[in-house]
C-alpha cells in the first residue's frame, strides 16, 4: 500500500509555497463553513491581543521617563491613572472577545471530525467498504489525534499569523525612534547614529530572530523524522495498551489463556516515547543540542538589544524611559517575527497531511447515478433480473460471482443457500446496489438499474442483513428508521415479527430507548430480540422486495420455529429472498437457489434439488439432516 | 487554572483513602523504581527556573540603574554581558532539560499503565462484570490517559510548586525593605481572586453531566456513520438525515450550553480585572510616594514594581499549585484504590491442582446469582462430570448454560455450594493454575494483533513449538489457508497494528480458536456454541473435529442446535437454572419430554414427511 505519510523532514517536503497557501485557504474555507463567524471574530481577537500590550509598554516608558526626569506630580498622576484604566479596559474587552470566541468555536473540533462524516455519508457503500478508504481515514485520524496535523490546525495558524503581523507592525512603529533619535554629535559613540550602524544591528537581530526558531525547528524535525515510528508506536499502544486489555469480549480468553504476558511483551516493544528508545537517545544528543541553541539565541538577542539601546541612551540619544519602551518593542518584534517564521514552517509541515485529507475528501463515488424514477406501482409489479452478472471485489484475485443469470418472479419466495464464501451475500449486495456488477447487468422492469435514481431504487427493498444493527434511539424510531412514525403500524410490524409480548413488557412502550448509550433507563435487548426488531423494521418499510439474510441465527429453536410458521403472514404479497445456513428453513420457499463458488449450481424446489444425489444441495442437506434423522446412526 | 476535575472525585463525600503526602510518595517510589532520572531532572528544573527568574528580575533595573547613574561604559558593557551570558546559559540548559524530561515521565506513566492493565487482565473474572469495579477501573485509567493526566502532570505540579515557594521566600528576604502592608495587599487580592475563580470555574464541573450528555448526542451519529457495522443499514434504510438531525440538535444544545457557561466564566475576568486594578493602584501609589518622598531612583521603582508583579505570580502559583496537587492527589488515590482492590478469588496464595490421570468435576448444591439481582441463574444444582465423560448442555436462550460453564471453569464463584475438582474445592487453588487445566472455545474470544503462530500458541514466537502449531492447524482445517499466506505462520492477524495483517472470516476465526485450544492440550475441554457462524458442511466438519479432540478427555459442550450434541455421552437439558432432563440422546427422545419436543421442532423441516408450511 502506497499510503504511508510522506516524510515531513524539512527539505524533503515537495510542496511549493503557492500550493501550501492554496491548501490552507481550502482548509480555512471548509472550517469557516462549519463554524460561521468564528474566523472574523478570531481575527478581531488576535488584533486586539497583539496591539494592546503596546499601550502598556508605552505608558510605563512614559512613567519611568517622568520618574527619572522631571518628576512632575500632575503628569505622574495622569500616567498612573491612564495605566490603570487602560489595563482594566483592555482586560475586560479582551475577556468579552475571548468568551464570545469560545462560544463560536465550541463546535470547532467536533466539526473537524464531522466534515469527514459528511463525506462518508455521501459515499457509495462500495467505496466506503474498501480497505484503502478505511486506511486513509484512519491515517487522517491518527495524524489529527496524535499530533494535531490536518485541517483542524487552521484555527491556530490563522490566529498566529494575524497576531504576528500586527505585533510586528506595532513594534516597528514603537521602535522607529530608536534609530531616528540621534546621539548628540559632541558625544562619543556618535558613529552609532550612522545608517550603517543601524543596518548592522538590524541585520544581526534579524539573523538571530530567524536562527532561533530555525534551531528549535531543526530539533523538532527529529520528531517528524520519527513520525512513522511514532504512528506505529501509537497504534501498538492503542491496541495492546487499550483494546487488548479493556474490550469486553476478551475477558474470558485473557484468563483462560493467560494472555497478559504476551500483551505486556508487545506493549513493551513500543519505545517511541520512553527512555531507551531512539527518540530519547536523540534528545540527549543532537536533538537536545539544537533545542538548547534555540533556547539560548533569543537571550543573545536580548543582550544585543540592551547593548545598542543602552549605549545610545547612555550617550544621550534618549532618556531612561525610552529604554524600556525600545527594549519592550524590539523584544515584541522579535517575538512577532519568530512566531511568523514558526507558523509558516508549521504550514509547510502540515501540507503533506492536508494533501491526505483532501485526497480523502475528493475521492469520487464510483457508481453511476441515473435519473429515472422507479414509478410507484400500485400493483407492486417490480421485476428484477440478473443478466450474465460477474463481480469481483476491488483488489481481489478471483470473481466472487461468475456469470449469474436469474429472474425473480413477482411474489415468489426464493431461498438462497450455499456454503460460507459461495457468493450468497455478494449476490444480495449487488441486488441492493451496494455494489455494481463488474460485468453484465441487473435489470428492473427491463431497464438497467444504474439508470434509476439511487435512492428511488433503494426504496423497493427491505433488508435484514445478517450483521444488521439497531441504533440507541427509541424502539419506535428504530422500527421506522426515522424520527417520526405511525405508531399503530410500528406496533403491528413488531407483532408480526414476534416481538409483541416483549413490547408489552417495555417500560415506555415504543418510546423505550434501546441500549444505555443515551438513557440509563434504556433496555438491553438480547440478540434474538434485536433480530425481531430488525425484522419489524424491514416490514415497516413495506417495500415490494423483502430480503432476509440469516434472520434466525441468534434465535433458539422455539423462536425460530415461530418465525418459520408465520413466514407467509410476515411476507404477505412481497417478493421474498431468504438466505440461510439452516436448510430446514428453505422448505417453505417456492424455489431454492444453490450457490457454490460464485455460480448458481442448482435451482428448483426442495424435492427436485434433493433428488440429485450428486448435487451440492443434497450434500448440504444431509450434512445437517443426518443429526435429525432418528434412523441414522450417530456419527463419529 | 482549575481544569474540569475528573468526575466522581467530588461526588463521593467520603475522604480519599490516600493523603497527598502518601500519593506523592507513591509517585516518587514509582519513579525511583522505574526511572530515577525523572527525579534528578525535576531538581535541575527547579534550580534553573529559580535562577532565571532571579536573573530576569534584576536584569532591567540593574542595567537601567547603570544608564541612569551614568556609570562608566565599561561597567555597563560588563553588566549587560554578565546578565546576557548567564541568561543565555540558563535558557540553553532549560531547553535541553525540557527536551529530555518527557521520556522519563512517559516511562513512569507507562509503568503505571501496565500496572492497571495487569490488574485488569488478571483480576477475578466476576469483577469484570461489576459496575463499580469497572468504574474504578475507568477512573484509574483516566489518570494515565495523556501527558496532562495526573500520573505525568504531577511532576510539573511539584516542580512549579517548589519554584513558586522558593522564589517567594527568596523575594521576601531580598526585598525585606518593602512594606509588609504591600505584601499583605498582594496576598489578599491574590487569594480573593483565586477563590472566586475556583468557585466560578467549578461551573463546568457542576454541569459536567449535562455537558457529557450533549457530547454523547453529537458523538453518537458520527460513531455510527464511521462504523462498518452500520454502513449497509444506513444506506438501505436512508437513515442519514435522521442522524444529521440528531447531530444538529446536539450542536444547538452545545452552543446554548457554552453560552450559559461563558456568561458565568466572565465573572472571573471581571473580578480579576478589578483586583488587578486595586493591587496595581495601591502599588503605584505606594511606590511613587516612596520615589517622590524618599528619593527612590526610577530603576529601583522598576525593580519594586516588578517585584510586586513577581509576588502576585508566586502567590497565585502557590495557591493554584496546591489546588492542582490536591486534585491530582484525588486522582492518584482513585488509581491506588483500584490497584490495591482486594481480589475475591485466590491467586498467588492458592495451591496448585495436583496432576492427575483424569479429572472429575463436581457441582455440590451450587446456586449462582448476579450481585444485586433477585433471581438465581443456577439454582441448587448437583452434577458430577466423570473423568473422560463428554457432557452436552442444551437449553433455550437464557436457561443458564453459559453461566454453568463459567462456574465449572472457575470464572464465577458460586453464591452457594461448591465446585470440586477431584474432590477439592476449586476456591483453594491458585485460580490461574486452575485455568491452565482447560482448553476452551467460548462464543466471545480475544484474537490479538500478533502473528498467527502466536495466536495459536498464546506465547511468544521464540517459545512456540512450530511443529505443534502446524499439527494443530492441520487438525483445525486451516493448513491450506495458512500455506496460502505470504508470511505463513508469521502473518499478523488483524490490521490495526500491522497494516500488512490479514482479516480472517468468521469461520476461519473459529478454526483458529480450535487450533489454539488444541495447542493448549489441556485435560479439560469446554466448548460454548462454537459453530453458530458456520455453514452446514463446515459445521459438520467442526463437530467431527471436536469429537476427535475430546477423545480421552473430560469435555463440556454447549449448543442450542440439539443435533450437534449427539457425539456426547450424556446430555443435560437446562431450564430456568435447573437440570430439567438428563440422559443420552436416545433415552431423552424415548422419554418424550422437553428435549424430545425441542428436537421435534428443530428436526421437523428435515424430515421428508414433514408438512410444508
Amino acid at each position: 500500500m502506497s499510503l504511508k505519510i510522506k516524510k515531513t523532514k524539512t527539505g524533503e517536503n515537495k510542496f511549493i509555497w503557492k500550493q501550501i497557501f492554496q491548501m490552507h485557504i481550502r482548509a480555512f474555507r471548509i472550517m469557516n463553513g462549519y463554524c460561521p463567524g468564528m474566523f472574523p471574530l478570531m481575527a478581531v481577537r488576535a488584533v486586539w491581543g497583539a496591539l494592546t500590550p503596546y499601550i502598556g509598554i508605552w505608558l510605563s516608558a512614559q512613567l519611568i521617563g517622568e520618574l527619572s526626569g522631571a518628576r512632575r506630580m500632575e503628569e505622574i498622576r495622569e500616567l498612573v491613572l491612564l495605566s490603570l484604566c487602560s489595563a482594566i479596559g483592555i482586560a475586560v474587552v479582551g475577556a468579552l472577545l475571548d468568551r464570545w470566541q469560545n462560544v463560536l468555536s465550541s463546535t470547532y473540533w467536533l466539526n473537524g471530525r464531522k466534515l469527514y462524516i459528511d463525506k462518508m455519508r455521501g459515499m457509495d457503500y462500495s467505496l466506503f467498504d474498501e480497505q484503502e478508504t478505511k486506511d486513509r481515514y484512519s491515517q487522517i485520524n491518527q495524524a489529527q489525534n496524535w499530533s494535531g496535523w490536518g485541517i483542524g490546525r487552521i484555527n491556530g495558524q490563522f490566529t498566529n499569523i494575524i497576531s504576528a503581523v500586527i505585533r510586528i507592525l506595532g513594534a516597528v512603529v514603537l521602535s522607529v525612534g530608536l534609530f531616528t533619535q540621534k546621539i548628540p554629535a559632541d558625544y562619543p559613540y556618535a558613529f552609532l547614529n550612522s545608517p550603517l550602524a543601524a543596518v548592522t544591528v538590524i541585520a544581526l537581530l534579524l539573523l538571530l530572530t530567524f536562527l532561533a526558531p530555525a534551531c528549535s525547528a531543526k530539533g523538532s524535525s527529529y520528531w517528524a523524522q520519527s513520525g512513522e515510528e511514532a504512528t506505529f508506536g501509537n497504534r501498538v499502544f492503542t491496541f495492546f495498551g487499550w483494546s487488548a486489555v479493556y474490550e469486553r469480549h476478551r475477558k474470558v480468553d485473557q484468563r483462560m489463556y493467560a494472555q497478559f504476558p504476551m500483551i505486556r511483551y508487545y506493549m513493551d516493544q513500543n519505545k517511541s516515547f520512553i527512555c531507551g528508545g531512539r527518540m530519547s537517545k536523540m534528545a540527549k544528543g543532537v536533538m537536545g543540542r539544537w533545542h538548547a541553541l534555540g533556547g539560548l539565541l533569543p537571550q543573545l538577542f536580548t543582550g544585543i538589544v540592551y547593548l545598542f539601546v543602552c549605549v545610545k541612551a547612555w550617550a544621550g540619544a534618549f532618556g531612561v524611559g525610552d529604554v524600556t519602551q525600545y527594549i519592550g518593542a524590539i523584544s515584541a518584534l522579535c517575538g512577532g517575527v519568530s512566531s511568523l517564521v514558526q507558523t509558516l514552517g508549521d504550514m509547510r509541515n502540515n501540507a503533506p497531511y492536508l494533501e491526505k485529507c483532501y485526497e480523502y475528501l475528493d475521492l469520487p463515488n464510483p457508481m453511476y447515478q441515473g435519473s429515472l424514477t422507479t414509478e410507484k406501482r400500485a400493483d407492486r409489479k417490480y421485476e428484477v433480473e440478473f443478466r450474465n452478472v460477474t463481480f469481483r471485489y476491488p483488489n481481489a484475485k478471483t470473481d466472487s460471482l461468475k456469470n449469474v443469470s436469474v429472474k425473480f418472479r413477482i411474489g415468489e419466495r426464493l431461498a438462497v443457500v450455499g456454503q460460507n464464501g459461495s457468493g450468497k451475500t455478494t449476490f444480495i449486495k449487488l441486488l441492493c446496489r451496494l455494489y455494481d456488477p463488474t460485468e453484465g447487468e441487473i435489470l428492473l422492469n427491463g431497464i438497467d438499474i444504474r439508470k434509476y435514481k439511487y435512492d428511488d431504487y433503494m426504496k423497493i427493498f427491505s433488508v435484514v442483513f445478517q450483521d444488521f444493527s439497531l441504533l440507541s434511539f427509541p424502539l419506535g424510531e428504530n422500527v421506522a428508521a426515522g424520527k417520526t412514525y405511525d405508531a399503530a403500524r410500528v406496533r403491528d410490524c413488531l407483532e408480526k415479527a414476534g416481538f409483541g409480548e416483549r413490547l408489552a413488557a417495555m417500560p415506555a412502550g415504543l418510546d423505550t430507548y434501546l441500549y444505555k448509550d443515551f438513557k440509563d433507563t434504556g433496555v438491553e435487548v438480547s440478540g434474538g430480540e434485536a433480530q425481531k426488531i430488525a425484522l419489524a423494521r424491514a416490514l415497516y418499510r413495506d417495500a415490494p422486495f423483502i430480503i432476509l439474510d440469516e434472520p434466525t441465527a441468534a434465535l433458539d429453536p422455539i423462536a425460530e420455529a415461530e418465525i418459520y410458521s408465520h413466514f407467509n403472514d410476515i411476507v404477505g404479497d412481497k417478493t421474498a429472498i431468504y438466505i440461510s445456513h439452516r436448510l430446514s428453513s428453505c422448505r417453505f420457499c417456492d424455489e431454492i437457489m444453490v450457490f457454490d463458488g460464485g455460480t448458481i449450481v442448482g435451482q428448483g424446489t426442495h424435492e427436485e434439488l434433493l433428488s440429485d444425489e450428486n448435487g451440492k444441495y443434497h450434500e448440504l442437506w444431509f450434512a445437517q439432516a443426518q443429526y435429525y434423522d432418528k434412523e441414522e446412526e450417530k456419527v463419529g | 487554572m482549575s481544569k474540569t476535575p475528573k468526575p466522581k472525585e467530588k461526588e463521593k463525600k467520603d475522604k480519599p483513602k490516600y493523603s497527598i503526602p502518601s500519593n506523592v510518595r507513591f509517585m516518587l517510589r514509582c519513579a525511583w523504581k522505574k526511572e530515577k532520572t525523572v527525579l534528578w531532572l525535576c531538581l535541575v528544573t527547579v534550580v534553573l527556573d529559580i535562577a532565571s527568574h532571579l536573573c530576569n528580575l534584576w536584569l532591567s533595573p540593574t542595567i537601567l540603574g547603570k544608564v541612569e547613574s551614568g556609570a562608566p561604559l565599561k561597567e555597563l558593557f560588563l553588566t549587560i554581558a554578565v546578565f546576557t551570558g548567564t541568561l543565555a546559559v540558563l535558557a540553553g540548559l532549560q531547553s535541553y532539560v525540557d527536551t529530555n524530561t518527557l521520556f522519563g515521565r512517559v516511562s513512569v506513566r507507562t509503568y503505571i499503565i501496565n500496572l492497571i492493565a495487569e490488574k485488569t487482565c488478571n483480576t477475578s473474572y466476576s469483577n469484570t462484570e461489576k459496575a463499580d469495579f469497572i468504574e474504578k477501573c475507568n477512573n484509574a485509567n483516566s489518570q494515565t490517559g495523556s501527558n496532562s493526566a495526573s500520573t505525568e502532570a504531577v511532576w510539573n505540579t511539584l516542580t512549579s510548586l517548589a519554584v513558586n515557594l522558593i522564589c517567594f521566600c527568596i523575594y521576601l528576604t531580598l526585598l525585606s525593605d518593602i512594606d509588609p502592608m504591600m505584601i499583605a495587599v498582594v496576598i489578599v487580592t491574590c487569594t480573593v481572586n483565586f477563590f472566586v475563580s475556583k468557585h466560578v470555574n467549578g461551573w463546568g464541573y457542576r454541569h459536567r453531566d449535562e455537558r457529557s450528555e450533549i457530547g454523547r448526542q453529537m458523538d453518537y451519529p458520527m460513531k455510527i456513520t464511521e462504523s462498518d457495522k452500520f454502513a449497509k443499514d444506513l444506506r438501505m434504510f436512508g437513515m442519514a438525515g435522521w442522524l444529521e438531525d440528531v447531530y444538529q440538535s446536539g450542536e444547538r444544545l452545545l452552543r446554548a450550553f457554552v453560552v450559559r457557561g461563558e456568561k458565568v466564566y466572565i465573572l472571573t475576568n471581571l473580578t480579576d480585572a478589578v483586583l488587578t486594578f486595586a493591587r496595581n493602584g495601591i502599588a503605584y501609589f505606594y511606590l511613587i510616594s516612596l520615589t517622590l518622598d524618599e528619593g527612590l531612583s526610577a530603576s529601583q521603582f522598576l525593580l519594586y514594581f516588578s517585584a510586586v508583579g513577581g509576588f502576585t505570580s508566586w502567590i497565585g502559583g502557590i495557591l493554584s499549585g496546591f489546588l492542582t496537587l490536591h486534585q491530582q492527589s484525588l486522582g492518584l488515590s482513585v488509581l491506588r484504590e483500584f490497584l490495591d482492590d482486594e481480589e475475591p478469588f485466590t491467586f498467588a496464595g492458592g495451591s496448585v491442582p495436583e496432576k492427575a490421570e483424569s479429572y472429575e468435576l463436581k457441582l455440590e448444591n451450587v446456586s449462582f446469582r448476579y450481585p444485586n439481582t433477585e433471581k438465581d441463574i443456577i439454582h441448587h444444582m448437583n452434577l458430577t462430570i466423570r473423568p473422560g465423560e463428554k457432557l452436552a448442555i442444551v437449553g433455550l436462550n437464557g436457561a443458564g448454560k453459559t453461566t454453568l460453564v463459567k462456574l465449572l471453569c472457575g470464572l464465577y464463584d458460586p453464591t452457594e455450594g461448591r465446585v470440586l475438582l477431584n474432590s477439592q474445592d476449586i476456591r483453594t487453588f491458585d485460580r490461574r493454575e486452575y485455568y491452565a487445566l482447560f482448553s476452551s472455545v467460548f462464543q466471545e474470544f480475544s484474537v490479538l494483533d500478533v502473528t498467527l503462530a502466536e495466536n495459536v500458541s498464546q506465547v511468544l514466537y521464540e517459545n512456540t513449538d512450530e511443529e505443534k502449531v502446524w499439527r494443530c492447524l492441520e487438525k483445525a482445517g486451516l493448513t491450506e489457508k495458512v500455506r496460502s499466506l505470504p508470511d505463513g505462520l508469521h502473518t499478523h492477524i488483524g490490521r490495526y497494528v500491522y497494516q500488512d495483517g490479514i482479516m480472517l472470516s468468521g469461520g476461519e476465526t473459529q478454526r483458529l480458536m480450535l487450533a489454539r485450544a488444541l495447542y493448549k492440550d489441556a485435560p479439560l475441554i469446554v466448548l460454548d456454541e462454537p459453530t453458530a457462524a458456520l455453514d452446514p458442511i463446515a459445521e459438520n466438519d467442526m463437530y467431527l473435529k471436536y469429537n476427535e479432540m475430546t477423545v480421552g478427555r473430560t469435555a463440556v459442550y454447549i449448543s442450542h442446535r440439539l443435533a450437534s450434541t449427539r457425539f456426547c455421552d450424556r446430555i443435560l437439558l437446562l431450564e430456568d437454572g435447573k437440570i430439567k432432563e438428563e440422559g443420552t440422546h436416545d433415552s431423552l427422545l424415548a422419554m418424550g419430554g422437553r428435549y424430545a419436543e425441542l428436537f421435534e421442532v428443530q428436526s421437523r423441516y428435515y424430515r421428508e414427511e414433514a408438512p410444508i408450511v
